[in-house]
Parts: C-alpha cells; sequence; structure tokens
C-alpha cells in the first residue's frame, strides 16, 4: 500500500511505499528532508509533513535508523536511543554515525582484502560526510560500510568453510586409496 | 521489536562469535605452518603475490604463546596494529577522525606493495 503525503516546504504531492514509512526521504521537488508518513495525509492536507530537521530527530546508535526525538527505542532494531538533551542542532550531530572502521580493518587483515578496502572507503566517506553535515549522505555510507565489512567477513568464511570441505574429503580419499 | 533484536544477536553469536572464538582457541593449539587446518591465501596461492593480511593466522599463533618476534617474522604490522585496534575499540570517538580511514588504507595497500619488493630491508615484511 502506498502512502500519500505532501512535502512540507514546497507542498509537493508525494507518494511512498509503505514500506518506507518512518524513513527520510529527499523531496524530488525542492530536496528537501521530508519523513514519511505512518499513514496517508488525509485529503486536505491537515496532516502536513514537517520537514525533518535534524533537531527533532534521534539516531540509533546501533543501526542508524532515524527516530523521533520522543521515541524510547528504536522502531527498527529495538535498541535504546540515545539521550541528546535537546541539544543537537544543524552542523553539530550529537549522535556518532558508526563508520565500523574497527570491523573494515579486521576484515581486510583477516578475511579478503578485496571485500575489506571498499569498507574502508565507505568508513572514510562517513567521516567526511559528517565534516561537510551531510547526516543522511553519511548514514547512507555507514550502511555501505557495514555491507562490505559483512560481505568481506562472509567470504572468508566461505572460503575456509569450503577449503575445511576439501581437505577432509582429501584426507578421506586418502585413507581409502590407502586401504585398497 | 524485542524479539527481532535478539535474533539478530543470536545470528551475530552464531556467525561471529562462535567462529572468531573457536578459530582463536583452535588457533592457540594448532600451529597454520605446521598443520593443513587454516585455508592458505587463495590470491598468495595463485599469483605469490603477498598481501598486508598475508601471515596474519601464523602471526596470531605466536601472539596467542606470547612469541612476539615470531609474530614480527609473520606479519610486523598485525603486531604493531593490534594495540591500536585495541584502542580504537575502546575509544569509537578516534575512528571518526576525519583522515584516519584513509590512512589507515594507504598503509594498508604500501605494505602491501612494499613486503613484495624482494630486495633487503623489505623481505623483512614478508612472511619468514
Amino acid at each position: 500500500m502506498a502512502i500519500e503525503f505532501s512535502c512540507g516546504r514546497c507542498g509537493q504531492r508525494l507518494g511512498a511505499d509503505s514500506s518506507k514509512a518512518g524513513q527520510v526521504l529527499r523531496c524530488p521537488s525542492c530536496q528537501e528532508l521530508v519523513t514519511v508518513p505512518m499513514v496517508s495525509a488525509e485529503p486536505g492536507g491537515q496532516a502536513q509533513l514537517q520537514p525533518a530537521g535534524e533537531a527533532d530527530v534521534i539516531f540509533c546508535m546501533k543501526c542508524g535508523e532515524r527516530n523521533a526525538q520522543n521515541n524510547y527505542r528504536c522502531t527498527r532494531c529495538g535498541e535504546v536511543l540515545p539521550r541528546t538533551g535537546g541539544l543537537a542542532g544543524p552542523g553539530m550531530p550529537a549522535e556518532r554515525i558508526p563508520n565500523y572502521l574497527v570491523q573494515a580493518i579486521l576484515v581486510t587483515i583477516f578475511c579478503c582484502w578485496p571485500l575489506g578496502i571498499p569498507a574502508i572507503v565507505f568508513a572514510a566517506r562517513v567521516n567526511s560526510r559528517l565534516g561537510a553535515g551531510d547526516i543522511v549522505g553519511a548514514h547512507e555510507a555507514s550502511r555501505q560500510a557495514r555491507m562490505w565489512a559483512w560481505l568481506s567477513f562472509g567470504a572468508g568464511l566461505v572460503i575456509l568453510v569450503l577449503y575445511l570441505v576439501v581437505i577432509i574429503i582429501a584426507a578421506v580419499a586418502e585413507s581409502g586409496s590407502a586401504r585398497f | 521489536l524485542k524479539a527481532s533484536a535478539a535474533v539478530i544477536a543470536g545470528v551475530k553469536i552464531v556467525t561471529v562469535a562462535v567462529p572468531v572464538l573457536g578459530g582463536l582457541v583452535v588457533l592457540y593449539f594448532a600451529d597454520p605452518s605446521q598443520c593443513r587446518l587454516f585455508p592458505p591465501c587463495p590470491i598468495h596461492v595463485a599469483t605469490g603475490l603477498y598481501c598486508s593480511g598475508c601471515g596474519a593466522t601464523r602471526a596470531l599463533h605466536c601472539l596467542l604463546h606470547g612469541d612476539v618476534s615470531g609474530a614480527m617474522a609473520k606479519n610486523p604490522l598485525v603486531v604493531v596494529a593490534l594495540p591500536f585496534i585495541v584502542l580504537l575499540c575502546l575509544r569509537p570517538s578516534l575512528a571518526q577522525k576525519p583522515a584516519l580511514p584513509i590512512v589507515i588504507l594507504a598503509i594498508l595497500l604500501a605494505y602491501a606493495v612494499l613486503r613484495n619488493i624482494p630486495l633487503y630491508p623489505f623481505v623483512l615484511l614478508a612472511p619468514h
């Protein structure tokens, strides 16, 4: 089911899939950040969309999901949200967006560097976008960094398991040929 | 929501904590340069080149036995980097320093190039 709403800045009518409810998107018309409401706005526009200012949202420390300031737990992962005490403001991100740098380093060294290097690159992008005040972009880079770190870890794990299978088959074949 | 968070935690324990801790236990008892339990790097097998992680498993085995000089012979960067990685885990705000990820990437790439140079001081960087 699609959610219909309108941009709080330029009034552009917008539609989003209901799976996007609660997420922050950019208005294609005026580039303002808008939060997709949980339900369609009333025809006539009483429930017009607020521009998502940085002061009234709070980011989950664990998964990076954007939550309303008064939420206690993250709507995506259930983690208890950090309290900002109302000090958050534009240009001063109160929340720490994870860049998964440690994980990226570890998988680059121990698992699979071709997939670990993109993780480090996206970790760098989290920091540069945070520095530029691009919170949404930083969250996107954070998600990418996490994805590449997992891909590299998974690749290392798959290589390990495949290798062990081959070793075991070889050992069984060896003992088998010795018997015959 | 609580249930999904618990499921995520469970998946992480099974996919990360068990392999990593299990791997460390096996690594303590089995020497990767003696036994075949640990896979060689596919890239090293295919090309003969050392990447920045080559020798890291052997270095960890040495470190688990308190053999720092042995670990330095296998992968000096891992030995030098481990305290920094621990520090990064303890102080996550350090990871937010703007230039840090790029500096680390540059170190890893430069290290991978240098340890493939078959001349004296650089051969010390390759596993030996």
